[in-house]
């Protein structure tokens, strides 16, 4: 029984499908995990064009914004931008932390140097220091409101005191546990939230909804144009391989074999250290040198199983070039095989020219996804509790990822009717 | 048993040969292509510093002439080559007395320790989870992991990395960020030393063994499902054998030979991968040793290290295709 599924080409499979359809709609392209993953890519790639309408993008210079802004959206973060501060030593952090000329006042030095003595600045202090206190570090504003936001965080220092809970905003009561000090410390330098910066600033002042804007096309730039190239050699040398085979077979394939087991990323990091600063365009030339092997291995096999097909003698015997038999006949029918490969090899370029920023040696000028994530960690932004500088361009590098790997996996089910089939009987 | 012939044995070994000469070539070609000469471009950096180095050119030439740049350029990659086989890696550029090879091999262990353990953690539980998620005795809930492992697949290690320092280390504060050892311990074969180790790589073997966890699941139940449907499994059925024994033996036996192909064609993504987590998480192994060597621009470390890397590559593949026919007997007739 499967050994006649397995013999059987795939055309005249779509031709039994086509058949027996129900509508025009029960078209195998019309794969939910395909289409899924084309909008999520679509979305990413249309950002930019789109994004540029309704948003600037010169705020994806650095000193465009206010720094260090946390997204409006995010819970346990209130309006005006203040946390509760449980514990002596994230007190001396947030303290040292707000450069005001104030710093040398004696009221704000004194939560850092001994916390545990500190009687709680009066109440009275509190509201005045959640309302002005965070100004000041942002705005650099007036220094008188200083020391009451040195009192301020005195007061809520003090913690277990059930007279200072009241005063201290709700919002933050959930996020600033008593068990966590560092995280209340950093987001007590945090700016006033704004729905300027929707998805908050960092700490060069890049507005992060801008750097997704430019960034993330740009990623998925990269990943496309070096696949597409990789793709096209390739599909070349896979056809030659196999459809002439003998030494010319034998040569691309220990070729492939050979490249293939080189780690990708490593030779870029030495290109990457010499060239110092590769630019977009040439990182996805350089990528396509090694995504090659992939798409040949697929392509040879492919032909190979094909080669003695009835229609591929058929052809040949009614005079076809090889030429014609290679793309006329034969292509078609390996549409899908291709573009699954396609989108495989587009996420492994994405991936490498990410790591390769990640690394410091991408672009440097114009903001990408993964020299974002270089930027946040070189500045410690996981430490500092900066979710939202890391987490959206990884965010929208896992949207692009995922789609493009359930496109990959949509365009299998496509080529391959079997895991369709199977898949219905697996279920039931 | 499956025979090993010698003819396979010396194709793989062929195959090895070949792969590290290629990326030993790649790695001499780069700085020959490259603009700009980098003893030149360290001179600069001097210069830089410290206002006016005495004697530049003279100092050019004989760093030219130390590593042997006035030869021609056959002799200089036969040189190249030769020194890199012998592991003589040459002296480093950012902390000169010491020799890039002591260097790499003081970090490999930690490397390939977490990389084999991660790896093979992942590649046992990502294959068992993917063949039950085919099995039709499964439990519903295991089945359901299915758009779990579909997720994580998609995601790269060193993201992984980054959010589960955020959670585990930066909010709940369960495990170290950073390092792969407590400070103050007597290095050695001791209890609080192991398990320092054992705690600091929790983190890092984690976000490797859950981010490609997903790849193994995923292609094991593909196969699985092409398996379960061949007809010896019918008959293993009928013969009324344990549904363990037709899940090993039968199922998993003969869906697990493409995985280990698998294996041996992504391990280089899997070392690339490997690189940017330890950068990640400051593992003191090769992928660490690299970021410094790129922050210092100390080429001949990168250098060193990107070809001890190509060269642990290619052994592992090595290995692993010299085991292959054990596990399946038809492979030395088919390719050798």
């Amino acid at each position: 029984m499967s050994t006649t599924v397995q013999t059987a080409p795939a055309g005249d499979q779509a031709q039994t499908r086509k058949k027996s359809r129900i509508n025009r709609w029960d078209s195998p392209w019309l794969n939910t995990k395909f289409l899924v993953g084309l909008g999520m890519v679509l979305f990413i790639m249309l950002m930019g064009p789109i994004g540029r309408l309704v948003w600037s993008e010169a705020l994806s210079y650095p000193a465009s914004s206010p720094l260090n802004l946390p997204p409006p959206w995010a819970p346990g973060y209130d309006q005006t931008g203040l946390k509760v501060v449980t514990q002596t030593e994230s007190v001396s952090s947030a303290a040292t932390a707000t450069p005001a000329p104030a710093a040398s006042d004696a009221q704000a030095e004194a939560p850092a140097s001994g916390g545990t003595s500190m009687t709680g600045g009066n109440p009275l202090a509190k509201p005045t220091a959640a309302s002005g206190g965070q100004s000041t570090s942002m705005t650099g504003g007036n220094p008188l409101a200083k020391p009451t936001a040195a009192g301020g965080q005195a007061a809520s220092m003090t913690g277990g005191n059930p007279l200072a809970k009241p005063t201290t905003t709700a919002a933050s009561q959930t996020q600033a546990a008593p068990t966590g000090p560092v995280g209340a410390a950093a987001y007590a330098r945090f700016g006033v939230p704004t729905w300027e910066h929707p998805l908050g600033t960092e700490s060069s002042g890049r507005d992060m909804l801008a750097v997704l804007l430019v960034g993330a096309p740009r990623s998925l730039r990269v990943g496309l144009i070096a696949a597409t190239i990789g793709m096209l050699i390739g599909v070349v040398l896979g056809f030659t391989a196999g459809y002439m085979g003998g030494w010319v077979d034998a040569v691309i394939r220990t070729l492939s074999d050979a490249i293939i087991v080189i780690p990708v990323l490593a030779v870029l990091i030495v290109i990457g250290s010499y060239v110092k600063v590769l630019q977009i365009e040439n990182m996805a030339v350089l990528l396509a040198a090694f995504l090659w092997p992939a798409p040949t291995r697929y392509v040879r096999a492919q032909v190979l199983s094909m080669r003695e097909r009835g229609y591929v003698n058929m052809a040949r015997i009614s005079g076809a070039s090889s030429f014609s038999i290679m793309f006329g006949e034969m292509m078609p029918n390996m549409l899908p095989y291709i573009a699954a490969s396609y989108t495989g090899n587009v996420s492994a370029a994405i991936l490498a020219a990410t790591s390769l920023e990640v690394l410091g040696l991408g672009p440097t000028r114009i903001p990408t996804l993964g020299m974002t994530i270089y930027y946040a960690i070189s500045a410690a932004a996981i430490l500092r509790g900066m979710w939202w500088w890391w987490g959206i361009p990884i965010a929208a590098l896992v949207i692009v990822f995922s789609g493009l790997f359930l496109m990959t996996i949509g365009l299998d089910e496509i080529a391959n009717p079997r895991l369709r089939g199977r898949k219905k009987a697996a279920a039931a | 048993m499956g025979g090993i012939t010698w003819n396979y044995v010396l194709k793989r070994v062929g195959m090895w040969f070949l792969t590290v000469w290629l990326g030993t070539t790649i790695i001499f070609m780069i700085p020959r292509l490259a603009p700009g000469d980098p003893v030149a471009g360290v001179i600069s950096r001097m210069t830089a510093q410290s206002g006016y180095v005495e004697n530049s050119a003279q100092m050019i030439e004989a760093w030219r002439a130390r590593f042997g740049l006035d030869q021609p350029l056959p002799v200089q990659y036969l040189r190249y080559v030769t020194n890199s086989l012998r592991f003589d890696l040459g002296y480093s550029l950012a902390n000169f007395p010491s020799r890039v090879e002591n260097m790499v091999f003081q970090a490999l262990p930690w490397t390939v320790g977490l990389l084999l353990i991660a790896t093979l953690i992942s590649f046992v539980v990502g294959n068992t989870i993917g063949a039950l998620m085919a099995w039709e005795r499964t439990p519903g809930m295991i089945r359901n992991l299915l758009p779990m492992s579909l997720t994580f697949t998609s995601i790269p290690f060193f993201m992984l990395g980054i959010l589960l320092i955020y959670i585990f280390a930066f909010g709940l504060h369960w495990l170290p960020a950073s390092g792969s050892v407590g400070r103050g311990l007597t290095q050695g074969f001791n209890w609080p030393y192991v398990s320092s180790i054992a705690y600091h790589a929790i983190l890092p073997a984690t976000a490797i063994v859950i981010a490609s966890m997903g790849f193994w699941a995923l292609g094991m139940r593909g196969m699985m499902i092409t398996t379960a449907g061949e007809d010896y499994m019918i008959l293993a059925e009928a013969k009324g054998l344990r549904p363990s024994r037709i899940f090993w033996l039968y199922g998993v036996r003969n869906s697990i030979l493409p995985q280990v192909t698998a294996l041996a064609l992504g391990l280089g993504g899997i070392v690339g991968g490997a690189v940017l987590v330890e950068y990640i998480f400051a593992y003191p192994g090769v992928g660490y040793l690299l970021y410094q060597g790129i922050v210092t621009s100390d080429y001949t470390l990168i250098q060193g290290i990107v070809f001890m890397l190509v060269f642990t590559t290619a052994t592992l593949v090595l290995i692993l295709d010299l085991t292959y026919p054990l596990i399946d007997p038809r492979i030395t007739f088919e390719r050798g």
